[in-house]
């Protein structure tokens, strides 16, 4: 994870640099957004296909360990632990910051 | 609507691959030279869409407040769950403080019980998947409030997703949430396990 972690940083300090370079060399900057944006759009859909991959490859390692027994019991029991935090993160979310003010 | 469908499409389909299939060591690696790769963009468009230092700023105070929201809403979402369903409330709680770090709650769950391990692993590794399919249907409205959803994940897989739905100042925004997170969670998941 340390590892990882240092690579995002790293990329995204290199990312940061070339944006403050490009900003000061390149003319037409939102031409460069829109084409950078349409390439993000693309590399997206191949990021979410490969998460899937990884996901599908999880699921079926975890399921090996444990056998089909608990199987009924554990969705049951993930499925809420997705939804119900998710669902209360947003909410919070929602409340602290409209009603802070901010947005 | 339609890119919502396709990512949703696409997971679903790569997920199936996943599962039925024996070898995934080619797609991890393509996953973390992709994901390398985005958060560079991500560095160069989040440069050239700030305005100035003020927005910066501003956006490190509404992340610390996002952090917050997050942290709450998933420890109440816990709790909830954990007193819906027979058993302790500590695991759940545990479970939903790993914020979409599965490679974190996951194993650390397992060494007190399997079953726990299980838990944190799925319910955080589809906590992030859920993200890339929600936060799109919901960025038109909430586009820095969404971002909660993804807990940690968003400082890396998801940031790409928020980058592209929500924009440039939700994108740092995401980065600082995600990694404040990063540094919490080793703490809070413990902490929980241990006190409760």
């Amino acid at each position: 994870m340390a590892f990882k972690m240092l690579g995002v940083y790293l990329a995204l300090a290199l990312g940061v640099l070339t944006g403050f370079l490009l900003k000061r060399v390149c003319k037409d900057v939102d031409r460069l957004k829109k084409s950078l944006n349409r390439f993000l759009s693309i590399n997206i859909y191949v990021l979410v296909a490969l998460v899937g991959l990884s996901t599908g490859s999880g699921i079926r390692e975890v399921l090996g360990v444990l056998g089909a027994l608990f199987i009924h019991r554990a969705v049951v029991d993930v499925a809420l632990l997705v939804a119900v935090p998710m669902a209360l993160s947003l909410l919070t979310a929602i409340v602290v910051l409209r009603l802070g003010g901010r947005l | 609507m339609k890119h919502i469908a396709v990512i949703a499409a696409l997971f679903t389909i790569g997920a199936l691959a996943g599962f039925f299939s024996e070898s995934t060591a080619v797609a991890g690696f393509a996953l973390n030279a992709l994901l390398y790769s985005l958060i560079f963009m991500i560095g160069v468009i989040a440069v050239l869409e700030t305005r100035s230092i003020e927005v910066v700023a501003s956006s490190l105070g509404l992340a610390l407040r996002l952090v917050a929201s997050t942290i709450i809403g998933s420890s109440l979402g816990g709790a909830i769950v954990g007193a819906l369903i027979e058993g302790s409330l500590k695991p759940h709680l545990a479970v939903a403080l790993g914020m979409g770090w599965y490679t974190f709650t996951g194993p650390f769950l397992s060494i007190t019980n399997s079953y726990w391990g299980l838990l944190g692993f799925t319910s955080n590794i589809l906590r992030e998947a859920a993200t890339f399919i929600v936060y799109p249907l919901l960025a038109k409205y909430f586009s820095i409030e969404a971002i909660s959803i993804g807990g940690a994940t968003t400082m890396d897989t998801t940031l790409p997703v928020i980058a592209r739905y929500g924009g440039g100042e939700a994108a740092l925004i995401a980065l600082v949430h995600g990694f404040i997170l990063t540094l919490l969670i080793p703490i809070l998941v413990p902490l929980v396990m241990e006190l409760l």
